[in-house]
């Protein structure tokens, strides 16, 4: 849900990156925190990023100056938090914007706030409250990612609407965006949903302590 | 070859390599934010032909194939983003298309001279993006953008993860790649439920890869000196005041042409309405 260069006004560029660029420095001082306490973590929290360029990469063209594919930060933010998701959307961003000319560097603000910080926010509470509420990890992690991909749908629909909606009318502008995202994106978000709830079910089954679950009984005795 | 690899011989093989990469860097951006200021189709053309003009003296257009096929793409995005705007024009305003408001399933389709121009001027505005961008990436290889970074004073372990996102992110979709293939060659897309498994199987498969490099990464580096940087070992040249001086004059003097010349109208060329 990339926003393309060259799509926004400048001032919306200008009021996208005013509102993100707290939440990134944010993420950046907590990153550069966890990798001088931690220096063997870096690799980690890189292979990350990496993860979520992979997934990013799989895009559909959509009719709005956009893309839908997959985030991938539905993921991170429930590994890693919000903020050093969006330092991690951040420098994907750039690298796709510049190497892949998907995206772009004007329209960088909006990209982070809808792909890098919206979603994972909504991703991380949906996560968080579903699993104080004794809810399997599978189907936390269906939860989580397609709330994290429709939200960020959702807040892209708004920055074209902001952008845009001012000749048909805001509420027509916004029902018009929404409605042509939906038919890539809705689909996209389930189908996210389920490669991720399965995704999380063999993590869960191999790599349990990434969940902060206990070993199963044979692993544990194997151990 | 791994297209990681060919973006780097195409940057490393560039010849804007020693050219300082803050200077471009600044030089690019510049544009970008000039192009999107004004609203004269003339600026957003003239940053494209700089763009295109400095892609052809960095790279003769010898792209990576993957590198191409982006761009095609971007462009179809392009061009339905544009096209979604020219139809999203004003009700108050006579039509030039079509002969009113019409209807294409829900939305209603009201193309106006000012939606019509504001659409190509959206166009080019990224199709100069893209070639701008490129002409940058093109002859930038990641160390001089890290220098470039480090110049402007950006943490250490900022630009580090920089370096080694840019570098596992090919990494990994290398190994996407071999598991994709494989799992084709064995069925493993032959309906939706099994694609979906298929799927999420190469993704956990990924991730968990992913971790154990992690894991063998971090002691293979340190055993072959690595101190949070890779090397440069022909240096680019450091930005000068010539840099900033040349991109002010450049775009002072578009600045001006755009303010003052007439914007072509589009609506007029192409659908001939007054």
């Amino acid at each position: 849900m990339h926003i393309m260069e060259g799509y926004l006004p400048w001032q919306w560029c200008l009021v996208w990156f005013i509102i993100a660029l707290p939440i990134v420095f944010f993420g950046i001082k907590k990153i550069t925190q966890v990798i001088r306490e931690n220096p063997e973590q870096k690799m980690i929290i890189a292979l990350s990023g990496a993860f979520i360029f992979l997934l990013s990469s799989l895009k559909l063209p959509s009719v709005t100056g956009s893309s839908s594919h997959p985030t991938g930060t539905g993921l991170s933010a429930v590994l890693y938090g919000v903020s050093c998701t969006a330092f991690l959307a951040t420098i994907v961003l750039v690298f796709q914007a510049l190497l892949l000319a998907h995206g772009g560097i004007t329209t960088l603000g909006a990209n982070i706030f809808s792909m890098g910080i919206a979603g994972p926010a909504a991703a991380f509470f949906i996560w968080h409250a579903l699993r104080r509420a004794k809810v399997g990890v599978p189907v936390s992690m269906f939860f989580a990612a397609l709330v994290a991909d429709l939200v960020t749908y959702i807040v892209t629909a708004l920055q074209l609407t902001l952008a845009f909606g001012n000749a048909t009318g805001y509420g027509t502008a916004f029902i018009d965006f929404m409605t042509i995202f939906a038919v890539t994106q809705i689909p996209l978000a389930f189908i996210e949903g389920i490669i991720f709830s399965m995704f999380a079910k063999y993590l869960a089954d191999t790599r349990p302590q990434i969940f902060g679950l206990e070993p199963k009984c044979e692993e544990a005795a194997s151990a | 070859m791994s297209e990681q690899v060919q973006m780097d011989v195409l940057a490393y093989g560039s010849r804007m390599i020693h050219w300082a990469p803050l200077g471009k860097l600044l030089f690019t951006f510049s544009l970008l934010i000039l192009a999107l200021v004004s609203d004269n189709i003339f600026v957003p053309i003239i940053t494209f032909c700089i763009g295109l003009g400095l892609m052809a003296y960095s790279t003769n257009f010898r792209l990576p194939s993957i590198i191409g096929l982006a761009i095609l793409e971007a462009i179809l995005i392009m061009t339905i983003g544009c096209g979604m705007v020219s139809i999203l024009g004003d009700p108050s305003e006579p039509a030039v298309l079509l002969s009113g408001t019409s209807e294409l399933l829900w939305i209603d389709i009201h193309i106006t001279a000012n939606s019509f121009n504001h659409a190509w001027l959206i166009m080019f505005r990224a199709v100069a993006g893209v070639t701008l961008m490129l002409s940058f990436a093109s002859s930038t290889p990641i160390p001089h953008i890290a220098y470039a970074l480090s110049q402007l004073k950006i943490p250490k372990e900022v630009i580090e993860i920089v370096v080694l996102v840019y570098r596992y992110a090919f990494l990994l979709l290398e190994r996407a790649e071999v598991m994709w293939n494989a799992a084709k060659c064995r069925l493993g897309f032959n309906g939706a439920r099994r694609s979906m498994s298929t799927t999420a199987g190469i993704l956990v498969n990924v991730f968990i890869t992913s971790l154990e490099i992690a894991e063998r990464s971090q002691p293979a580096l340190e055993s072959r000196n690595y101190v949070g940087s890779f090397p440069i070992y022909r240096m680019p040249n450091k930005v000068g005041l010539y840099w900033a001086m040349v991109t002010a004059m450049v775009c002072t003097a578009l600045y001006i042409f755009g303010y003052f010349a007439p914007s072509p109208n589009m609506a007029a060329i192409i659908l001939g309405a007054v």
